[in-house]
């Protein structure tokens, strides 16, 4: 016979029946992705508020060790002292005040920052209005894309209600600046007005961004800053440092994502959520159980001939079984572009910031695995000669 | 016997595919891809009234202190001061900056209401008053001259008071006058939760968007599942409806009383997916408990959004009952 049997029942299957498990994976995968790629992004949200997208891969950020983001605030002093052992590794050294304030009714990120230090490095330019002035308490600029949304142009006035202020702020737009992420979204102003906004003063900040010399790895600055870097056995790509102080003296402790910082207060690492990513996913694949009934919904006249002929059950379920694989798996391998491509539709923002899908190579794997593992359970349930 | 009671017959065989539904395996499949939707679906929209228990939570805790607020009513606002604000070139001469400058007909009015304390000043009555900031900043203190231009023009003013209120006032220049520089803005106080509210409504309120668009994906995602469930279904109860059929009610009766078996069941598979959600949703927080997080909330979901859930699933199931039945009338 040889494979015989294969292509018999390959011709059986016929395309509307490959179409049908298609169709159904790829919309399967595509409601997967999004789930675990927004669930994912959130929890790295804060990363990409914190990083300048410009230094990711050569920058330190030392930040407080609070619960609630943007709320924590370092003393400078302290940074200072921090890091005059790795001094020689840092080419510069950069604070910024970050908190989320009430502008025309909507939540927005307001960053105040030392214009020296972003034009340097970040990669921005001014579209309509006047660059970054640093002697302007009654200004503000604002990101493209926020003032996009807000609908607001230079010359108008704003008010910006803060949570750690008891007066408002009216402020007018000076500019309106093209600017890379995280500031497209956010108000910016000048270093000193932020800390107005963050009600603080002097000697604080929100964030501190250490620029590393090129060439200086985040081990070497970390190891000159008799810092752990074991909790991190990967390679280290970006490394944020939080600051708890304890009576006179200042701990710090290192994490691979910022949010571990906030989240890790709550006893809820990055791992324990990246199970629970996959649970739901399992749990969702579970209706891929019927997409392996199908050829037997659809052919089911057609594969009773063939078992007549004396094919097996054994080997049409295994061709069944080939076929909606190999199909499982270019259905995925399309789904996920075509997700990407549909959350830029979709517009899901938190803060007026565009939320990115980010994916887990566990979750990548996991989806097309829990699919297939359900298809091929349906298939063992399923019979050629069922009622 | 048919024809003269047709409507007895017809709800009889309504019945009878209703039993004859729930008997067979292939029921179970169809609650497969009905139950999982709804309780993912559940889980998401309740996740989202976890974050607005918290919004309310936490706005609770910053009670007790006021705010002041700019509002844009202006009748019937008791206990408001009015201004108007605009951003101006403040200079001593030789240095300068650009900051805010307040024209109000009472600058004393205005810094008692604003809560902000005068350090130094000529006499009660105050016609221009510097904050300590925006003092220090340009070094000019009480009898010193600043000039101040606004668009084209420029005015000197003496400064005989300087105010401080660790806010913004600090680098402000008040001014007493009738004119105006702007449009006048009326300012309240207002309960600090308020403030914190908005912030965190709207913040949570992203969050929600996201859950809902999410499950709205989610049931999209199971519609071809749930037309392969009843594909499933009608083929397995194919025999049991020909035997209907051979009693005399039509195939078109049939398919028609099939739909309606399908929304019913639908319905309730639906309603028993979104319970389902709500006891995970309920058990996931006890189970936190042991992560050392606290969330006294029990969340339980908007009936609208039950409604709406359960009657989407059966206004799909009713065609797509009826569509699927058509098998029978090509004896497949």
């Amino acid at each position: 016979m040889g494979a015989e049997w294969l292509i018999a029942t390959s011709k059986c299957l016929g395309l509307r029946t490959i179409a049908v498990i298609a169709a159904s994976v790829l919309l399967l995968a595509i409601a997967l992705t999004l789930i675990s790629g927004y669930v994912m992004s959130l929890y790295s949200f804060y990363d990409e508020l914190t990083l300048p997208e410009n230094v990711r891969d050569r920058a330190v950020v030392f930040m407080g060790f609070s619960l609630a983001p943007f709320t924590s605030l370092i003393r400078i002093s302290t940074i200072d002292s921090l890091i005059s052992n790795v001094s020689s590794l840092i080419s510069d050294v950069g604070y910024e005040v970050i908190t989320i304030a009430l502008v025309e009714n909507e939540s927005v990120i307001v960053r105040g920052v030392d214009k020296d230090f972003l034009r340097k490095y970040v990669n921005y330019s001014v579209i309509d209005g006047t660059d970054i002035n640093d002697r302007c308490y009654a200004c503000a600029w604002v990101g493209e894309g926020l003032a996009r949304d807000l609908n607001v142009g230079v010359g108008d006035v704003i008010t910006l209600h803060s949570l750690f202020s008891r007066t408002p702020f009216i402020l007018r737009v000076k500019g309106i600046l093209r600017i890379q992420e995280p500031y497209d979204y956010e108000v910016i102003v000048p270093y000193r007005l932020g800390q107005l906004i963050r009600g603080t003063s002097g000697d604080t900040a929100s964030i501190a961004i250490l620029i590393l010399k090129n060439g200086v790895s985040l081990s070497e600055v970390l190891s000159k800053l008799s810092l752990p870097s074991t909790k991190m056995p990967y390679l280290l790509e970006k490394v944020f440092i939080a600051l708890k102080r304890l009576g006179k003296k200042v701990e710090a402790s290192t994490y691979r994502y910022a949010s571990e910082v906030l989240i890790e207060r709550l006893g809820i690492p990055r791992n324990t959520l990246i199970a629970i990513t996959l649970a739901i996913v399992f749990i969702a694949s579970i209706g891929s159980y019927i997409v392996g009934l199908v050829p037997f919904i659809l052919n089911k006249e057609e594969l009773e001939l063939i078992h007549e002929q004396g094919v097996a059950r054994r080997k049409i379920k295994l061709t069944i079984a080939l076929i909606g694989i190999a199909t499982i798996t270019v259905a995925y391998l399309i789904a996920k572009p075509l997700t990407y491509a549909l959350s830029n539709t979709l517009y899901a923002s938190v803060l007026h910031h565009r939320l990115s899908l980010v994916t887990d190579i566990s979750v990548d794997i996991a989806i097309p695995t829990f699919i297939s593992l359900f298809y091929v359970l349906g298939l063992i349930m399923g019979d050629v000669s069922e009622d | 016997m048919l024809q003269k009671h047709p409507r007895k017959y017809s709800l009889r065989s309504l019945w009878i595919l209703l039993l004859i539904t729930l008997r067979s395996r292939s029921v179970i499949t169809l609650a497969l891809v009905i139950v999982i939707p709804t309780s993912i679906t559940t889980v998401l929209i309740l996740g989202s009234e976890v974050v607005q228990g918290r919004v309310s939570e936490v706005s609770d805790i910053v009670t007790g202190t006021t705010v002041v607020a700019r509002v844009t009513r202006t009748s019937g606002v008791e206990g408001h001061i009015i201004a108007s604000i605009t951003d101006a070139t403040i200079s001593n001469g030789e240095d300068s900056v650009e900051a805010s400058v307040v024209v109000t007909e009472d600058v004393s009015d205005y810094l008692k209401f604003f809560k902000t304390r005068v350090i130094k000043s000529l006499s009660k009555f105050i016609n221009t008053s510097i904050g300590i900031e925006l003092a220090q900043t340009l070094k000019v203190g009480i009898g010193d001259y600043v000039t101040v231009c606004l668009s084209n023009s420029c005015k000197n003013l003496i400064i005989d008071s300087i105010h401080s209120c660790r806010c913004i006032l600090d680098y402000s220049l008040l001014v007493r006058s009738n004119l105006s520089v702007g449009p006048a803005l009326v300012f309240r106080e207002l309960p600090r939760e308020v403030i914190a509210f908005g912030i965190l409504a709207s913040t949570s309120g992203d969050l929600s968007k996201l859950m809902y668009t999410l499950s709205v994906m989610t049931m999209i995602s199971y519609i071809v599942l749930i037309y392969l469930g009843f594909r499933r279904l009608t083929s397995s109860i194919r025999n049991d409806v020909f035997l209907i059929h051979e009693l005399g009610i039509s195939l078109r009766s049939i398919r028609s009383h099939f739909a309606i078996v399908a929304a019913t069941l639908s319905l309730l598979l639906s309603l028993y997916g979104t319970a389902l959600g709500l006891v995970i949703t309920h058990l996931s927080i006890w189970v936190l408990r042991f992560l050392d997080v606290y969330l006294p909330l029990r969340p339980t979901l908007p009936y609208p959004w039950l409604a709406l859930l359960s009657l989407m699933i059966a206004a799909i199931a009713l065609p797509v009952g009826y569509i699927t039945s058509r098998s029978w009338e090509y004896g497949g």
